[in-house]
């Protein structure tokens, strides 16, 4: 049976593993400060803001709705219940989509 | 301890095969092109994708002015130990992998959703408009796949009734593989997978020509190398997750005779038929545009998926009866 250390030692070594890999690689630095400019991409920008509608705000609530649908199904499940619940949720969902902002 | 020791082994042995897999795909992808593609490192150049690896390694890092240090340093790390830590899931070696609890499909989902934002994350630490317009995009394309992705998982899930991918490939050893139940959640999945991965044709985060590699364009040295080792590692996971849940895991004839090398030899079979058939989709299609690929998920793919999702219940129903 799996615990919960178990997840984590395994999380630490792959971690660890992966920590020594990067301290391997060339901790070799800009030549200095100046090479700070330009960015990689060789232009130098501002910072700039990414415009957004209100609508996709729809569109992010529904993915983290059909998210915790999906969730809920697993549950349903592994819990051995009926999954008439989570399927009712994920109806619902269905119309709201179809009731979704068009772009 | 032990699972300790094992963990870091099969970790380094999962960066081997995730660098061969991408080899792989990239010689594929070259003939389908006419190209020779990768030749010079390694026996038919096998060994480039390490080479490059270690190229990047070796160069010099740069921080974007106004781009958090601790940060850029922290999260390549991250994403790259996320990858490997959910293919501890997936019973790739052997029929038991080195993780499996009853409920580890929400552990898969979350991890794998948890990957994407931190692609997001990365591209809006860094200044840059192509970096930050990569992050937006990626972002569209993230809430349009995941949703899609996540009722493929968990179709399986339904029709075997149980939440483990490991118990998902016990019940298609004894019946037959789920992609005889349930071809259009294979298909939903493969294509979910493509856009999860970020290949052509949806690369619109990254779109080389057009946003110049897009929320990587500003990474360089040791933290390029470990994006790139993340991506090639979510690819492995996410093709090694398709073939457990759809295709039966390694199960396959003369399994009795060989055991276990049986099981590895039929997955790395059906994993490399997965993988020449997202390279053969990569090799022959055009980039889409983001707002095509909205609409392609939303209006298509997620109304389908549903309708799997449905498909999967009365399968369910008729064999519990």
């Amino acid at each position: 049976m799996i615990t919960f250390w178990d997840i984590a030692l395994v999380f630490i070594g792959v971690s660890a593993f992966f920590i020594v890999l990067y301290l391997l690689g060339s901790a070799k630095r800009e030549k200095q400060k100046e090479a700070l400019l330009p960015f990689v991409s060789g232009e130098e920008y501002h910072p700039m803001r990414i415009p957004y509608r209100v609508k996709w705000i729809y569109y992010v609530a529904l993915f983290s709705a059909y998210e915790t649908a999906m969730v809920f199904t697993i549950l349903a499940i592994i819990n051995g219940t009926y999954l008439l619940l989570p399927i009712i949720y994920v109806c619902l969902l269905a119309i709201s989509l179809l009731l979704a902002p068009a772009e | 301890m032990l699972i300790l020791v094992y963990a870091v082994i099969l970790t380094f042995i999962f960066v081997i095969f995730a660098f061969f897999l991408e080899w792989f795909e990239r010689k594929i992808v070259a003939r389908i092109q006419n190209r020779v593609g990768p030749a010079f490192a390694g026996p038919r150049g096998a060994l480039q994708p390490l080479a490059d690896f270690i190229k990047l390694m070796s160069k010099e890092e740069i921080t974007p002015l106004g781009a958090d240090y601790l940060l850029l340093t922290i999260l390549p790390i991250l994403m790259a130990s996320l990858s490997a830590f959910i293919l501890m899931f997936i019973p790739i070696f052997s029929p038991q992998p080195i993780l499996s609890y009853p409920a580890d499909l929400i552990y898969i989902i979350g991890v794998s959703a948890s990957i994407g934002a931190l692609i997001i994350f990365t591209g809006y630490i860094n200044p840059g408009p192509y970096s930050n317009v990569g992050a937006a995009r990626f972002g569209e394309l993230f809430i349009s796949f995941e949703i899609p992705f996540a009722i493929a998982v968990v179709t399986p899930a339904i029709i075997s009734g149980c939440a483990s991918v490991y118990d998902i490939v016990q019940f298609q050893a004894q019946s037959y593989p789920l992609i005889l139940f349930a071809p259009l959640g294979f298909i939903i999945m493969l294509i979910s997978l493509i856009a999860k991965i970020e290949r052509i044709p949806f690369d619109v985060a990254e779109a080389e020509t057009e946003i110049a590699g897009g929320w990587q364009v500003e990474l360089s040295g040791r933290r390029l190398a470990f994006y790139r080792l993340s991506m090639d590692l979510e690819s492995l996971f996410a093709v090694a997750l398709c073939v457990s849940l759809y295709l039966g895991g390694g199960y396959g004839p003369f399994m009795h005779i060989l055991g276990i090398p049986a099981y590895f030899l039929w997955f790395v079979i059906k994993l490399f038929i997965v993988v020449f058939v997202i390279s053969l989709i990569e090799g022959i299609m055009a980039r889409l545009r983001i707002d095509q690929i909205l609409r392609i998920f939303w209006r298509y793919f997620i109304p389908l998926s549903l309708l799997q999702l449905l498909l999967a219940l009365v399968i369910r129903f008729f064999l519990t009866l």
